[in-house]
């Protein structure tokens, strides 16, 4: 970000003053008042330190249970897991559930903030797709950042068997009410929703009377959700990203930001990669 | 409190008013000044002048939606402590904000003082009206009330690829009809 900005572009930023003040009164006056919380940036960083000595205890209680009880082995294999996920060799889905348990209460809607697993690089796209279908995979498209449309007449035409399921899509965007009507022609089930529309009761019967094979779960509020519904097969987690070849696609998770979608907006790939988050 | 109350209480230039306000609506106040100003010195002197004017100018107004009054009172606070403090050199959030919303357009925008701003202004307010509901409310809480892209959608419950879509896409907009109006891009 510049630290200087031109004079005559802070008169482009003064244009934002002469916003109408109904439309401006009318956003105020739906705020809603914000969590309290500690709102000084300069000494947020500081609060940890204030409780170092109960940080210290906590550590030393987690070790000594680590070395002295069962929960070694839990622990042991928890990392194991992770570590042999970690490893990128995503090939075929494993047909068991890794994912925590979250509270429907708790809303985690941060790719970045999970574990990442890529596919090996080189894998076409007609290998990723033909993967995802075989292994109970789920897939986020979140179309309406990379051209919803065509992307699924693409992955969908590329889908090795289609008896195997129908489309349905049921997303916060109108748009996705297009996408649903022109995919169920192509007989490939894959049920697609946020949190917004899957925990809304009004939805519920929609919902149930689809035996989808595959969930796409745009965040941990909707896998639990799937989990608490027992779908099957178990379903996971991914996102479908744009492939933008001078960027690997881990970092294009790892950094994003308000570029991230501009650029995947702004780029219409050729083709696509998959990524699983966990 | 009720509002209706609170204002009532000013009217009656009765000093709970002040506190029943800060009582209620002190967390929003600090947090949009906290938007605009990175010290926490200039936070809580914002919050008080806002406190003050509001004792100065309620009577004679007597707003009628209290917390759009107040908000408004502390974004244009802030922004004038902002301005006192020369605060575009030191950093902060309007910095980051200005800088996201001028990526749009080419570096080579040049718009006359006051005037072109207008305009401008004008054609924002017609694209915002144009625009869904909620895709307004994510613009005006980003680029008028400075929040971030967390705050913005804890206060819409939504994830924050969706804030950012619905700014990319509201400002692909506007660049199109300041554009189409003759504003150098």
């Amino acid at each position: 970000m510049s630290t200087n900005i031109k004079p005559e572009n802070r008169r482009l930023l003064e244009a934002v003053e002469y916003i109408d003040e109904n439309i401006v009164l009318g956003v105020l006056s739906e705020l809603r008042m914000p969590k309290e919380k500690h709102t000084d940036p300069v000494m947020t960083w500081r609060t940890p330190l204030k409780h170092w000595k109960s940080i210290a205890a906590l550590a030393a209680c987690v070790i000594l249970l680590a070395f002295a009880s069962p929960m070694a082995s839990f622990i042991s294999q928890v990392v194991s897991n992770f570590t042999s996920v970690a490893g990128g060799n995503a090939g075929a889905g494993t047909s068991e559930l890794e994912m925590p348990t979250t509270a429907e209460s708790e809303v985690i809607d941060s790719p970045y903030e999970r574990s990442i697993y890529a596919y090996p690089e080189g894998m076409s796209a007609e290998e990723i797709y033909a993967d995802v279908l075989k292994g109970g995979w789920v897939v986020n498209t979140d179309y309406e950042i990379v051209g919803g449309e065509k992307l699924w007449e693409d992955f969908l035409s590329k889908a090795d068997n289609k008896t195997e399921a129908s489309v349905l899509i049921a997303s916060y965007y109108e748009e996705s009410e297009s996408i649903f009507l022109h995919s169920v022609s192509y007989d490939i089930e894959v049920y697609n929703c946020d949190r917004r529309y899957i925990c809304q009761p009004e939805n519920e019967d929609r919902i149930s009377s689809f035996s989808a094979k595959y969930l796409v779960c745009h965040d941990m509020t909707s896998l639990t959700y799937a989990e608490k519904r027992n779908w099957d097969p178990p379903v996971k987690f991914v996102w479908f990203l744009t492939d933008y070849p001078e960027i690997p696609f881990i970092e294009q998770l790892i950094t994003l930001d308000s570029d991230y979608n501009e650029f995947l907006i702004d780029n219409y790939p050729t083709w696509w990669s998959l990524i699983w988050l966990k | 409190m009720d509002d209706r109350k609170i204002i009532e209480l000013f009217m009656a230039r009765n000093e709970e008013a002040i506190r029943e306000t800060e009582k209620k609506y002190g967390g929003l106040c600090r947090t949009i000044a906290g938007n605009i100003l990175a010290v926490r010195e200039d936070i809580e002197e914002c919050v008080n002048d806002v406190m003050l004017g509001l004792w100065n100018a309620i009577p004679p107004d007597r707003p009628e939606d209290l917390k759009a009054y107040i908000a408004r009172s502390v974004r244009n606070r802030a922004h004038d402590i902002s301005r006192e403090a020369n605060a575009w050199k030191r950093g902060g959030r309007v910095q980051i904000v200005g800088d996201e919303f001028l990526s749009m357009l080419d570096d080579g925008t040049d718009l006359a003082a006051g005037y072109e701003a207008r305009r401008a202004g004008e054609i924002i307010s017609r694209v915002l009206e144009a625009v869904n509901k909620n895709d307004k409310k994510i613009f005006v809480l980003r680029y008028w009330l400075g929040m971030s892209i967390e705050q913005i959608a804890e206060q819409m419950r939504s994830g924050e690829s969706r804030i950012k879509v619905s700014l990319h896409r509201t400002r692909k907009k506007i660049a199109e009809e300041l554009r189409k109006e003759g504003i150098t891009v």
